[in-house]
Formats: C-alpha cells, sequence, structure tokens
C-alpha cells in the first residue's frame, strides 16, 4: 500500500494537470460554463420541492421544505455524480491508458476532484440557503468536515471498483444506473429517515448514504448530533471499501492495456 | 552499462472476442472452459541493451516490434520472463496519445510532460526549448484539434525529446512528418545520443535504421530472429521480403548472439 502511495505521491503534479484538463474539457464550449455546478442542483431542487414539498407533503420537521430537500441533494448529487462519470474514467481514456505508463488510479481520482469542485459550489448554495431562511446553526457544524472525509472515501472507493469493472465488463455501465437509482431512494434524500418503520431501521442504517445524510441533516439543519452508531459504521464500511477497492484496482491495473 | 535487460519474455494477447459481458463470463465460469483465442505476440525474446545504443527494431506488421516497446515502457506486463529498465524513460508510443483536442498547445505541453513523469516546474523551465523546436509558436494557444498530424508530431517529438531522459523509446510515429522535420528530430536524437541516451525505435523505413542506429533488431511473428549491424539486418530484412521463406522463426538466424550484444 505504502509503495501506491510512493508512486501517485511522485505524480502529483500529472493528477493536478489532468484535473485541470477534466475542469476545462468540461466547461470547454458551453455557453454557461461553471454556472453549471450550480444551475444543475438547483434545476433539481426546484422539480423535487414540486414533488415531494408540494404533491407528496413529505414531513420536514418544521425546516423549509428546500432547505431540507437541498440538505440531502446535495450531498448525494456529488457520490452519484462522481461514480457515474468515474465509470467512464479509463474507458474513456483508452489511449492514453495504452500508451502512457502512469499510475492509473489518477484517471478515476481526477474525476472525483473534479466532482468536489462541484460540491463546492453546491455547499455554497446550501449555505446561501440556510442565510435565505435564517435558519440558525450552532456548534454541531464541527461534525460536517468529517461526515465530508467520510463520503469522499466511500466515493472514492467506489468510483476506483466501478472504473476498473467497466473495463472488463460493459455491463457495468448499465449496472451503475441502476444501483445509483437504488442508493437514491434508499437514502433519506427526498424523504425524513423517521418515515422509515422502525423495524425496518438497522436494515436501513447498514446503507453509509443513509446515515450520512441523515447526519448532514441533524448537524447543519437541526443544531443536534446524529446518533454515532451508524456512522462509525458508515466510516468503517468507507475505509475498508477504500483499501480493498485499491488494492483491487492496483492488482489489476496491469491488463487495463491489454483489455480496453 | 546496461540500460535494458529482457529475460525471456513471452507476451500473450486474447483475440476475437473478448469477454466483456457477464453473461459470458458467467457462461465461460459454468462451463468451466475458456472461450478465448490467444495470439502470442512475443515469444522468448532475451536482449541486453547498453547505454548509448539506438537500437532500431524492424520487421513486418504484427512481428511483435510495437508490443515489445509497450512491454519496454510499462504499459503492460509481460506473460512471462523478466524486463529491466534502468533511468527514466520517454516513450512516444502512439501520434497524439498524451494530448486532447480541447486544449491548446500550451496546455498539452504540461499534461504531455506530466505524463512523461515530468514535473510541472521541469516543463516550464523546458517550455521555450520545446516550442521552439517544434516550430508551432504562432499556434501555441490554439486547440490542438486544429493542428494537422505532422503539427501534432513535432509537439509530442519535441516534450519527450527535451525531457532528459536515459532511454527514449518511439514507435514509428516519425513517418508522419515531413521530411525536413523527420531529419531534424534524426539530428536531435543523434544529439542526445551524443550525450549518452539510449534510445530504441521501430521503424518500416529500413534506411533511417540503417544510417541512424548503431544496432538492428528483425523480429518475425514474435521471435527475434536476427541482432546485429544495421545495414547487414536490414539487407536481410529487404532479402526476406521477396523470399519470406528465407528465415525460419522457429530455430532464429543470428548476425551475432543474441542477448550478448555490446
Amino acid at each position: 500500500m505504502t509503495e501506491y502511495w510512493r508512486s501517485l505521491f511522485k505524480s502529483r503534479d500529472l493528477l493536478y494537470t489532468w484535473t485541470l484538463r477534466e475542469l476545462k474539457v468540461r466547461y470547454a464550449g458551453s455557453l454557461l460554463g461553471l454556472a453549471w455546478a450550480l444551475l444543475y442542483p438547483l434545476a433539481l431542487l426546484l422539480v423535487s420541492m414540486m414533488i415531494f414539498a408540494w404533491f407528496l407533503r413529505v414531513p420536514t420537521s418544521g425546516v423549509p421544505a428546500a432547505l431540507f430537500l437541498y440538505c440531502g441533494l446535495a450531498p448525494w448529487l456529488f457520490s452519484s455524480n462522481t461514480i457515474q462519470s468515474s465509470a467512464f474514467a479509463l474507458f474513456a481514456n483508452l489511449q492514453l491508458v495504452k500508451n502512457a505508463s502512469f499510475p492509473r488510479e489518477i484517471l478515476p481520482l481526477a474525476t472525483v476532484l473534479v466532482g468536489a469542485v462541484d460540491l463546492a459550489v453546491s455547499a455554497a448554495l446550501l449555505a446561501g440557503l440556510v442565510f435565505y431562511y435564517r435558519c440558525p446553526v450552532g456548534s454541531t457544524l464541527l461534525l460536517v468536515p468529517v461526515l465530508v472525509v467520510i463520503q469522499l472515501v466511500l466515493t472514492l472507493a467506489l468510483c476506483l471498483f466501478v472504473s476498473a469493472a467497466l473495463v472488463f465488463y460493459r455491463d457495468v455501465r448499465f449496472l451503475v444506473p441502476i444501483a445509483l437509482q437504488f442508493g437514491l431512494y434508499l437514502s433519506p434524500v427526498f424523504y425524513p429517515i423517521d418515515v422509515v418503520p422502525l423495524r425496518g431501521r438497522f436494515w436501513y442504517l447498514l446503507n453509509p448514504f443513509a446515515a450520512l445524510i441523515d447526519g448532514y441533516r441533524h448537524v447543519i439543519l437541526f443544531r443536534t448530533w446524529p446518533a454515532w452508531q451508524p456512522l462509525v459504521w458508515a466510516a468503517v464500511v468507507s475505509v475498508v471499501a477504500l483499501v480493498a477497492s485499491y488494492e483491487h484496482f492496483k492488482r489489476v491495473e496491469w491488463e487495463f492495456a491489454d483489455r480496453i | 552499462m546496461q540500460m535494458i535487460l529482457i529475460q525471456e519474455v513471452s507476451k500473450r494477447y486474447q483475440v476475437g472476442k473478448l469477454t466483456t459481458s457477464l453473461k459470458e463470463a458467467a457462461a465461460g465460469w459454468l462451463s468451466g472452459r475458456q472461450a478465448a483465442r490467444w495470439v502470442w505476440a512475443l515469444r522468448d525474446v532475451n536482449l541486453s541493451v547498453n547505454a548509448g545504443e539506438a537500437v532500431g527494431i524492424i520487421g513486418h506488421n504484427g512481428a511483435g516490434k510495437s508490443t515489445l516497446l509497450r512491454l519496454l515502457a510499462r504499459v503492460s506486463k509481460p506473460t512471462t520472463g523478466r524486463i529491466e529498465t534502468k533511468g527514466r524513460m520517454a516513450a512516444l508510443l502512439e501520434l497524439g496519445a498524451g494530448f486532447h483536442p480541447d486544449l491548446t498547445g500550451r496546455e498539452n505541453i504540461f499534461l504531455n510532460g506530466t505524463l512523461l513523469g515530468l514535473t510541472r516546474t521541469e516543463i516550464s523551465k523546458r517550455f521555450d526549448e520545446i516550442v521552439a523546436f517544434s516550430e508551432v509558436e504562432s499556434f501555441i494557444d490554439t486547440p490542438v484539434k486544429h493542428f494537422s498530424s505532422g503539427m501534432t508530431l513535432r509537439l509530442s517529438f519535441a516534450v519527450a525529446a527535451h525531457l532528459n531522459c536515459d532511454l527514449l523509446l518511439i514507435d514509428e510515429v516519425l513517418a508522419v512528418g515531413d521530411p525536413s522535420f523527420a531529419d531534424k528530430c534524426l539530428m536531435r536524437m543523434q544529439h542526445l545520443r551524443d550525450q549518452g541516451m539510449t534510445i530504441v525505435l521501430t521503424s518500416h523505413n529500413l534506411r533511417t535504421v540503417a544510417s541512424f542506429c548503431s544496432r538492428a533488431l528483425l523480429f518475425r511473428g514474435g521471435c527475434l530472429v536476427a541482432d546485429g549491424q544495421p545495414a547487414e539486418i536490414v539487407g536481410l530484412c529487404e532479402n526476406s521480403t521477396s523470399r519470406s521463406e528465407a528465415i525460419d522463426p522457429r530455430h532464429g538466424w543470428r548476425a551475432r548472439g543474441v542477448g550478448a550484444a555490446g
């Protein structure tokens, strides 16, 4: 493992250059450029407000619906979009993989970094909403960085796994969106965790994203500390997943150039 | 000093339909047999290259030239055997592989340079030199998609040739440039060689190999069949083009002891 980290550290300039490239290429030629990083979550917020706040009247524990929904939507969109785009991180750059030697994990890693830029933009939007609705915040905000780190680790683990899997099995491109839809509905993005029956709550919280999103709501909107057991579970799952998927990635790395 | 050591290297590729769907993988797994067909791109290659040598690899398409370079460049791993290289290495395997069409020439120099293992500071230091060599100054802030293939070659060769590496691998890419730039590249490579760089290139241009290289290797069907003085080997290659049975790849034909060169 340390050997991998060392070679990755040596290639940090490539990681930087590649991430910059991804950012530039993504918004190159689009009229609104980086504004899309803001418009996209905003559009999803609007439609989810219409359905879940207006049509379905999902209970929001007294918090304005826009705030409640966005607090779940913003972190979920980061993970979901990043996993979706990292699936193609290796596959779409086959020319490079076939012709240059570099730590392959740089490609999925760069999509996570690009996603982190989007996350920063949507976090700013969330802060704007908190300010706009004059939602009081407290010392529980201190837990936010911890939650973000756990989520980054988990997302990176899934990105590494998915990007490598797509090289070997093209079916993965269809499986990923399905799995992400499951994740969306099986996490408390559009509804509070209270609506999940108590009998099923334990199983529900085995999904680390459920614990994380519920955690964000607690510390940002409700000024309460979330239950620690699901979060510790999420942290353990994330770290184990990252170690396992990185190890797997490095083991099959050599076959990418021959397989693509 | 020995720069490259290749011991009993073979490389096998899966050909035909790749098993890239879960269904096929499951079917293959259940029936307990692999439907894959394999082809040996390289067979039992032994070779050692010393510092300062300029090695030209010749052979027909599919002879294993590019595979050998890919293995040397550490893009892929040999199926059996061992490869060792010393020092810093730069590889030009496919034209424009490290370039992105939407980025400008300037941005691509940094992308390409970092891909070859340079830091951004090192690239900044050599930036002017690279641009001057490539002769594409006036297009340096134009997206590379507007470049001709010759211009792309100029830029990618310029980056690789200003790396200060110890080992340069070039796969056939020089064929794209115009003759005057090809000459310039050869002169630059000669200069790098004089400074002690080791160069391995593949080419279909036998004249280039004969005039530039200090040693030539002839590949046929994945086997190294001849190794020796460029003039001799090139002659052999030209002869064998007319009489393709001249060399039996199984037994090999050696102008000089393979592996004991230098």
